[in-house]
Parts: C-alpha cells; structure tokens; sequence
C-alpha cells in the first residue's frame, strides 16, 4: 500500500512537470510563430509588389484601381453544401472568381474551405483565430453580435488592420451611398474606438410580414379578400367551421412561437397591428429606448391570439412547434393561413402544391388599425463581413473588391452567368465575398419598377437586368396563366414570381411603411448575464396568457414588472449609456 | 425447456417479453421510419405523411445519391480510415496490454503508466491545444490526422488488460516453461485466447471511429478529404432561417431540405456498420479458455 502511494505521487509528480513542460513550449512556440508569421508575410509581400504599390497608392486613390502586379493573397471561404456546378468551376475555381481577378490583378489561394450550414466554417474559423493561424482576407459568419465579439478578440490581440482610412479612401460612391441611406448606422456597428476594423455586408430580405392565405380554399368558400385583421379572423373562422382540407383536420393558423419575430410562420402579422416588436430594443417618439415585448401593444396582440385559442383557430399544441415541425404542417396542406414574408412561396409553400395540385397561397399586406401604416420592426441589415489580417499589405483589397462586386452584381454578365452557366448548379453565385452593400429598401423599390410595368405604367423595356426574369414571368402569368386550372402547380415559377414580387412586396408598396430599427444590435453585460433568461420568461408568459390566462391585464402587468426587475430595465440603462458614449 | 411454471412466473416472463420487445422496436423503429421516407416521394415526406413504409413507393432519392460524387469520395475516405485505424488499433493496444497486464514484479513502471493512462483518459487539454499540437506535428489536412488520434482509446486498452489479467496464470507458465518468449507469448497465447475481447474492442472502436466527424471538420482542407460523417453532419444540422439573407439562400433553403435524400445518404452510411456487426458477433463466445487448465 505504502509503496502504491509513494508511486502514485511520483506519477502525478512527473506528469505535472510532463504538462508545465508542454504548456511553455507552447506558448513559446506559439509566440515564434506569430512572430514568424508576420516576418513571413511583410516578407513575401516586399518581395512581390511594394516596390508598385505604394507610389501608386500614395498618388490618387483608384477605387477600382487594378493592381499593376498581381496581387496574391491567402483567405478561406465558407461554402454551400453539397456544391453541384458545371464542369470546370468550383468553390475556389469559378467563372465569378475569375472576372473579379481579372477586374482587380488578384489572385486568392485558398486554404481550406468549409460549409457555412451547420457550423463547420464558424468552427474552424474560431480554430483558427486561437491558434494564431489566419489568412490574409477573411470572412466573419454570424449574427452582429457573435461578429462583434470575434472582432473584439481579432482586435485585442492585435491581430488585424483598422480599415478606417482604406474604406475613406477606396469606397465606391455606390457602397458609400448604401451605407449613408442607412445613416453608416451597419458600419458603426463594426467600429471599435472609433476605429473602423470590419466591411459589413449590408443587406435585407426587407420581411414584412405578410398574412398567406389559401386563396383556394378562400375562393371555394366565396369569401371576400381580406382588408383588415378583422377579416382574417373570419377567414379563419370559416376555415374552421367549414374544414375545407376534410376530417377535421383543418389547422386554421399555423403558427410556431418557437421565437415570436423570426418572420417564418409566426405571430409577427399580429403584433404589427399594434406596432409591438417582441424582440426589439428600439428608439421610441421620445427618442427613448424602449423594449418592443413588454408595450401595451403586445398585450392586445395576446388578447386576440388567446381568444384564437379558445377558438381552436390554433392548433392545440401550437407552443411546442419549431419551424421544421411548421414546414411539415404546410407541406402537408392542412393549413389555411400562416405568417410569413413576401418570399414564402419559394419556401416552404411551394411544398402544398407538391402534395395538393389545386392550392393556391396569396399574400396579403394588412395595414395596422392603430396608424393605417405596414408595420415592421427589424434588427439592422447586416450579414457578414470581411477583415484583413495585421500586416497584409492591401488593406484595401476587400474595399475594392466589393466596389466591383456591387458595381456588377445586378449588371447582365453576372446575372447571364447565373441564369446560364449556372442554371443547373445549385449555388447559382458562387462568388467569393458576394457580400452585398444595398440600401434598407432595394427589395421594395425593385417590386415598384415590376408591377409598374406589368400594369403598363413603366415601359418594360427601361427595366434594370435584374428585374426582366420576374417580369416576364409575372406577366406570363397574369395575362395568359392565372385562369387555368391548377395554375400555380403547372406554373410554380411563374406563380411564385407573382405571388412574392407583385403580389407581396408590390402589394406592400400600396401602402405607406414603418420600418422600426434596432437602436442597439451589441451586448451589455447584463444582456450577456440576463437576456436568455429574459427572453425565457417572455416566452413562458406570452404562452401562459395565450393558453390558459383568465385575466390577461394582470398576468400581462406582473410579466412586464418581473421582466423589468429581473434585469430588463438594468438592460435598457446600460444601452442608453452606451449610445450616449458613442 | 422443462420448468415448473407457477401463474406468477409467467406473468413475469411475458411482462419482460413485452418490455423487451417495446426496447426492440424503440431501436428499430426510427431505422425502419427512415428507410420508409427514403423510399417516399419528397412532397409525401415534407408533408409527414410517412410513418412506417413508403408513401409513392419511389427510388429517386438512390438515383440521386449516386450521382452525389463527394459522397462517395469522403465514404471511401471513412472506410480507408475505419480499416486503417483498427487494424493499427488492434496490434498497437495488444502490444499496450501486454505488458500491463504483467505484475509490478515483473514490470517495475506498470502503476506509473497504468495512472499516466487513466489520467489521459480524464482530462484532456482540450480543442486548442490538440489544433496547435496537430498543426505544429505538420498533420493539418493530412490522411493520418483522421488515423493517429483514434488509434489509443484507453478505455479499450484497459478492458483488455483486465481480460488477461483473467487468463490462468498456468498457462503462461507453462509457456515459460517450453521457452516461449514475451512476443511469442502475446501473440500465440493470449491473442487468440483474449478474442473475445478483442473483437469487442474493435467493434467498439469501428462504430466510433465510423461516427466521429469532428477531426474532418477541424482538420482538412476540404470536404472531398473529409470523412462520410463529416459530410453527412453538415446535411442533417438543420439551417437557421433567421440567418437568410438573401433570395438565393431562400432558394438554396428549398433545395437543401430534401428529406428523402437526406434518409437514403443516413441509411447508406448505416449500412457498413450495420453489415458487419453478425461477423463479429460469433467472437463473442466466452469460455474457450474452459478446459485447458485442471485445477
């Protein structure tokens, strides 16, 4: 026993030296290699091309400037998965790919590349930044806030370049116009100190909520088309009581609150009628912040859904269901109307028509009762974006390079490429930092300049590239198709051209918008500490009114003042103090 | 059979039979459910229409998946690497065994090692560490980082020192005694004797190293280099659609959400694993050292 003892202190005491030893090599090695990296990079680049590119830069700034010498640079890329192209182009190889170096002499050399679904590229990306191993030109996947909090990391350990000067210098007039048509608000957002360290992705799928109905169902049971929320609850009552899909099966709303603002079959088109945001920290008339899911507008949102309920307009499970669980639902046909943006119909309700020939959805935009206006609150218009590693010698490579993509993107060689080249691969743009910079209403005003020219109100002719597919289709349809049979089934095209552009967003153009940004898109530390658990609450609350409140007003107060104790208003104080510092 | 059946023991026999029948079909059921859907016709399967066998009986979705290169490509990748590291696996943790099975009087360290291995198998530095270690040893998008990591698995090794340790202590020497040496030993005693084990360890080992995704995800350059598994998590991880920004993503979104090509690649990816185990299940046969020592 004595002699087991005395072994095992002399294991363990060996294998902490074995493990100090090991972690201090480490670091040291770790330090070399930084180092070494760097030396490495200034090298190479001294060797290639500063003798060019400095005189060059230094003299007037050329934003789309092409390289007098090829300009070689390491990045990673996130892919789609699965990729089927033509034969001959690739993630790393394309025909996109190749225009862009063509434009600017540049050559990228990938070394890895990874799926942006399911993580692996987040992954590997954090990987790579621990490990003090990044490429030159990268991008940044996620939400605003996970970006900003890998951006504070690049930047704490010095790792990338302040891009303030290279997009000063280098910007196109049209990125910067995009920008400033959102008040540069998607550029502050990746500042630090004022510095500018990230080129954001600006752009929206601009989700309105819309009401889908199945106009089928609508038709058969000669009902008039919805005006207002009023209506749509009858709709939904005659639903119902009529059961047009047959044993009862009838789900008269479909509807997941899985997360209440997603815009994919949620309550969303509800809580518009009262200009209640649930998931909104946003900048009210007073110039206030105010937290969207605890306004009284919420609460007659709830009055109306619980008496949904006990109407049976929702299914009685409503609460547990997820998207995935939705998609099956409406795939399956049961369902009569669902929530969801002016692009539904090319997911998932073109799955109905699979399973039903004769369905039909149609969206209708429904202006609130309280201010007549389409009602949308909405984070800021960011995706992705794009730094440069500390030393690289062009900083300005990313800035030129979404000069010229967003000078092409809507121009007819890439659009001929997509609709040509690459009409059967499943990623029809395989472009590396296809990052688009577009203003907040691109969608919307692209949808006006459609439906005037099918109206004849626009002569079709002076129609931008990008917008002759959907015309043509639209038109097809509404002159020669609608009428027909089974039309959207035997013209899933050309139908969901005309439900999302015309009938969706061009619908929505009819009517005057109030679109309600974040103020805030970063995180406090109580936000860190407390928001899931917030947001926790607010879910079970809403459910709780919905399913089984028997004094709504009441339940609703005590919500509003536990979400406020429990660290809401600690929230809403440290946001106010964080603008009020920028 | 003859038993004395008492009303009570019956009962309690058809009750066990029911539960384990319940047990049964609890693991049958989600495989029988998804050979029904990769049968099926993608709408029926969108629309939840199939529980147990196919709805519109089609075998478009093996069509497909045929035509899918990279699933191919990382399968044969997924069974290089499966042969590969049991094959390596078996000697290496045979040879591991051996001498810890041995008393402290005959290996002096054998405690020493014996800690430094259960310690691994408890703690570990973690992902950031292993990337470093993995990319300063020059293994990054290399074959053998799929290999080498999975080779030792302590737990593994330690059933088999246990089994030996079960092994009459006569027969080795006896072994002795007709002038088998140490490799001799290993090899022509206890291997053959220590089957049992050992085909439990490889089936182990081939069911995890056939499942693990992670070290193709973190570690090569590409997904054609990358294992089945690696391939596969990235169909199966359901995409987040707040995250769409675009209307190609939306469409991208409709094409991905193939559920029926989904179920064929997860049914073709079973089938090896599924395939082999009857071949080992004969190993498992205890009691062949039965008869070889009189006490």
């Amino acid at each position: 026993m004595a002699m087991n003892k005395k072994w095992t202190v002399l294991a363990l005491a060996s294998m902490l030296t074995i493990m100090s030893a090991c972690s201090s090599n480490n670091g040291a090695n770790n330090g070399n290699e930084a180092g070494g990296n760097k030396e490495a990079a200034t090298n190479a680049n001294a060797g290639g091309n500063n003798a060019a590119a400095p005189a060059d830069t230094a003299e007037k700034p050329d934003p789309f400037g092409k390289y007098p010498e090829t300009v070689e640079f390491t990045t990673v890329r996130p892919i789609g998965n699965n990729p089927q192209f033509p034969d001959g182009q690739s993630y790393e190889e394309n025909d996109y790919n190749t225009f862009m170096q063509d434009q600017l002499n540049v050559k990228p050399k990938f070394v890895w590349t990874a799926p942006q679904d399911g993580f692996a590229y987040k992954k590997k990306l954090e990987l790579a930044i621990n490990g003090n191993d990044i490429p030159d030109i990268f991008e940044i996947t996620g939400t605003p806030t996970d970006i900003q909090a890998t951006l504070k990391r690049l930047v704490d350990a010095d790792m990338i370049e302040d891009l303030t000067s290279a997009y000063e210098d280098y910007a196109s007039p049209l990125v910067k116009d995009s920008f400033a048509n959102q008040g540069n608000q998607v550029l502050d957002l990746f500042k630090i100190d004022g510095k500018q360290y990230a080129m954001p992705q600006q752009t929206s799928l601009e989700n309105f909520n819309f009401v889908w109905i199945r106009d089928d169902w609508r038709k058969k049971l000669n009902l008039p088309e919805p005006k207002t929320m009023d209506d749509v609850l009858a709709i939904g009552k005659a639903f119902k009581e009529k059961d047009p899909f047959g044993g009862g099966k009838t789900v008269p709303f479909a509807m997941q609150m899985e997360s209440e603002p997603a815009g994919l079959f949620g309550p969303g088109f509800l809580f518009d009628q009262f200009e209640a945001y649930p998931r909104l920290f946003y900048k009210d008339a007073s110039s206030n912040i105010a937290y969207g899911g605890i306004q009284p507008g919420i609460k007659d949102a709830l009055k109306i859904m619980s008496q949904m309920y006990k109407d049976g307009l929702l299914e009685k499970d409503f609460a547990l269901k997820d998207t995935g669980k939705l998609q099956e639902l409406l795939a399956s046909g049961r369902a009569g109307i669902v929530g969801q943006a002016w692009w539904g119909v090319w997911y998932p309700l073109f799955m109905t028509l699979q399973n039903v020939p004769d369905a039909d959805w149609k969206p209708y935009a429904i202006p609130a009762k309280t201010n007549g206006k389409i009602n949308f609150g909405t984070t800021l218009p960011v995706g992705d974006v794009i730094v440069v590693k500390k030393g690289f010698e062009h900083p300005e490579l990313p800035v030129k390079w979404l000069n010229v993509y967003n000078e092409n993107r809507k121009g007819e060689f890439f659009l001929k490429l997509s609709q040509e080249t690459f009409k059967d691969a499943n990623d029809k743009a395989p472009i590396l930092w296809g990052l688009t910079i577009a203003p907040g209403d691109e969608i919307l005003n692209s949808a006006k300049q459609i439906v005037g020219a099918v109206k004849g109100e626009i002569d079709a002719a002076t129609l931008p590239f990008t917008n002759k597919d959907a015309f043509n289709n639209i038109k097809q349809y509404i002159d020669e198709l609608q009428d027909q049979p089974q039309a959207p089934s035997k013209n899933m095209l050309q139908w969901q051209n005309t439900r999302s552009w015309y009938d969706a967003m061009g619908g929505a153009s009819g009517y005057e918008l109030n679109v309600v940004y974040s103020a805030f898109d970063g995180q406090t530390p109580t936000m860190e500490k407390k928001l899931t658990a917030l947001n926790d609450l607010q879910m079970k609350a809403y459910h709780s009114i919905i399913m089984k409140s028997t004094d709504i007003d009441a339940d609703f107060d005590k919500f509003v003042s536990d979400w406020k104790a429990q660290g809401g208003d600690q929230i809403i104080t440290e946001i106010t103090e964080a603008l009020a510092n920028k | 059979m003859v038993r004395n059946v008492t009303p009570g023991a019956k009962a309690a026999d058809i009750a066990l039979l029911v539960l384990l029948a319940l047990a049964a079909f609890t693991c049958i059921f989600p495989i029988v459910h998804n050979l029904a859907i990769s049968f099926s016709m993608p709408a029926k399967a969108e629309g939840g229409f199939v529980t147990v066998y196919p709805r519109g009986f089609t075998v478009a979705a093996y069509t497909k998946l045929f035509e899918d290169t990279t699933f191919f490509q990382t399968f044969f990748v997924s069974v290089k690497r499966v042969a590969l590291t049991t094959f390596l696996s078996f000697f290496i943790s045979l040879l591991m065994a051996y001498p810890l099975s041995r008393t402290n009087r005959e290996f002096k360290l054998r405690n020493a090692y014996m800690w430094l291995l259960v310690f691994v198998m408890m703690f570990n530095g973690g992902l950031i560490p292993f990337y470093l270690i993995v990319k300063q040893l020059g293994l990054m998008n290399s074959f053998w980082v799929l290999v080498l990591p999975m080779i030792i698995n302590v737990y593994n090794v330690i059933l088999i020192v246990n089994y030996f340790r079960t092994i009459p202590k006569e027969l080795d020497e006896c072994a002795s005694m007709d002038g088998a040496g140490p490799w001799y030993k290993v090899f022509r005693i206890y291997m053959p004797l220590a089957m049992p084990v050992l085909a439990t360890t490889t089936l182990f080992l081939l069911v995890t190293v056939w499942n693990e995704f992670m070290l193709g995800m973190i570690f090569m350059r590409s997904i054609e280099h990358a294992p089945l598994q690696t391939y596969m998590q990235q169909l199966v991880v359901r995409i987040d659609p707040t995250l769409l920004k675009s209307v190609d993503d939306v469409k991208r979104m409709a094409s991905v959400s193939d559920k029926t090509l989904g179920a064929a690649k997860i049914f073709v990816s079973m089938f090896p694993i599924m395939a082999m185990y009857p071949f080992l299940q004969r190993y498992f046969i205890s009691g062949i050292t039965l008869g070889s020592v009189k006490e």
